[in-house]
């Protein structure tokens, strides 16, 4: 049962340790060893450490995930921070049969790419641009003597992909979901996430040479 | 062993140099590898690529700013206390 605002009914007790903010950052061991199904559980019950458990769990990865996605962590926070509230209002909608970590990153990619999308339109309607327009415009071609190292490369390159195929690329090569765990997430069939990946590392092999081939000429050119 | 053409390679090279080409698929691309060096190349090249990116992958993180939980807990217990203030003002009131 839930009230209006979205939050999970509480007995007493539970209002009571909810309303204990002294530590906001703590939460008893005990909820380590649970499984997220359990967690899910006893967070729809009011037990709200159960949920900061998961949101520990979960965090680091999902931030990430969102940050080589935008391209920007202050934003990719502000997205995980939402994408955890949308969660939490929508507990009662989880089927606890099913994994909890798709799930949350259905949610996080989803908020991710309606926020980039909803930026995309504003911005083609500004210049006239399409997705590798937004690239060039959000993010100035940096200096190749300044990200020289190679996860700075590589999301230098991945940027220049249009989002759809960026989204698979990260979910399944830099983040190790599987395929059917990739469909899940974006909502489309495994075989479509199979043609994307492969159109998307073809792209990305493409850039990733084109850029390997100009950064020792800028690299001789910054010496001199 | 059914023959592919290189064309139908190609569009699977990437999904080869992944790991992500699997059963009878997987068998053919081999068979036509075997005799056909020009595809034999561009797998090279794409899996240079896919390590890259994999590579990518397992460099570790910055340093984050700390966690979400404190702003999620104190907005969480906020909603809460709401609807308890919501449902006791018309008794007040009368």
């Amino acid at each position: 049962m839930r009230d209006q605002s979205g939050g999970a009914a509480l007995r007493p007790d539970d209002r009571r340790a909810s309303d204990q903010v002294a530590d906001p950052g703590a939460w008893s061991l005990p909820h380590e060893g649970l499984s997220d199904a359990r967690l899910v559980e006893r967070s729809r019950l009011g037990d709200d450490d159960a949920f900061g458990c998961l949101v520990s769990r979960y965090e680091r990865k999902l931030v990430r995930v969102l940050t080589r996605l935008a391209r920007d962590p202050e934003l990719a926070r502000d997205l995980s921070q939402e994408t955890f509230w949308k969660v939490f209002t929508h507990l009662d909608r989880f089927d606890t049969s099913r994994r909890f970590g798709p799930w949350l990153f259905q949610v996080g990619v989803n908020l991710g790419l309606d926020h980039l999308r909803r930026s995309r339109l504003h911005t083609t309607s500004i210049d006239g641009t399409g997705d590798l327009g937004l690239a060039s415009r959000e993010l100035p071609m940096p200096d190749p003597r300044v990200s020289a190292d190679l996860a700075g490369e590589v999301q230098h390159v991945l940027a220049k992909l249009p989002l759809d195929l960026r989204t698979v690329l990260v979910l399944r090569d830099l983040e190790g979901f599987s395929s059917a765990e990739v469909a899940s997430i974006v909502k489309r069939r495994e075989a479509t996430v199979r043609w994307r990946l492969a159109k998307a590392r073809e792209q990305f092999r493409q850039q990733w040479e084109r850029r390997q081939k100009d950064l020792p000429e800028a690299r001789q050119e910054a010496r001199q | 062993m059914k023959c592919v053409s290189c064309r139908w390679m190609r569009f699977r090279l990437p999904l080869l140099a992944g790991g992500d080409l699997l059963g009878a698929e997987r068998r053919w691309a081999d068979f036509h590898l075997r005799a056909c060096p020009t595809c034999r190349e561009l797998l090279a090249s794409n899996g240079a690529a896919v390590d890259a990116l994999h590579a990518a992958s397992s460099e570790p993180a910055p340093p984050e700013p700390g966690t979400l939980w404190p702003a999620l807990k104190l907005r969480i217990s906020e909603t809460r206390r709401e609807p308890v203030l919501r449902l006791g003002a018309p008794w007040r009131r009368s």
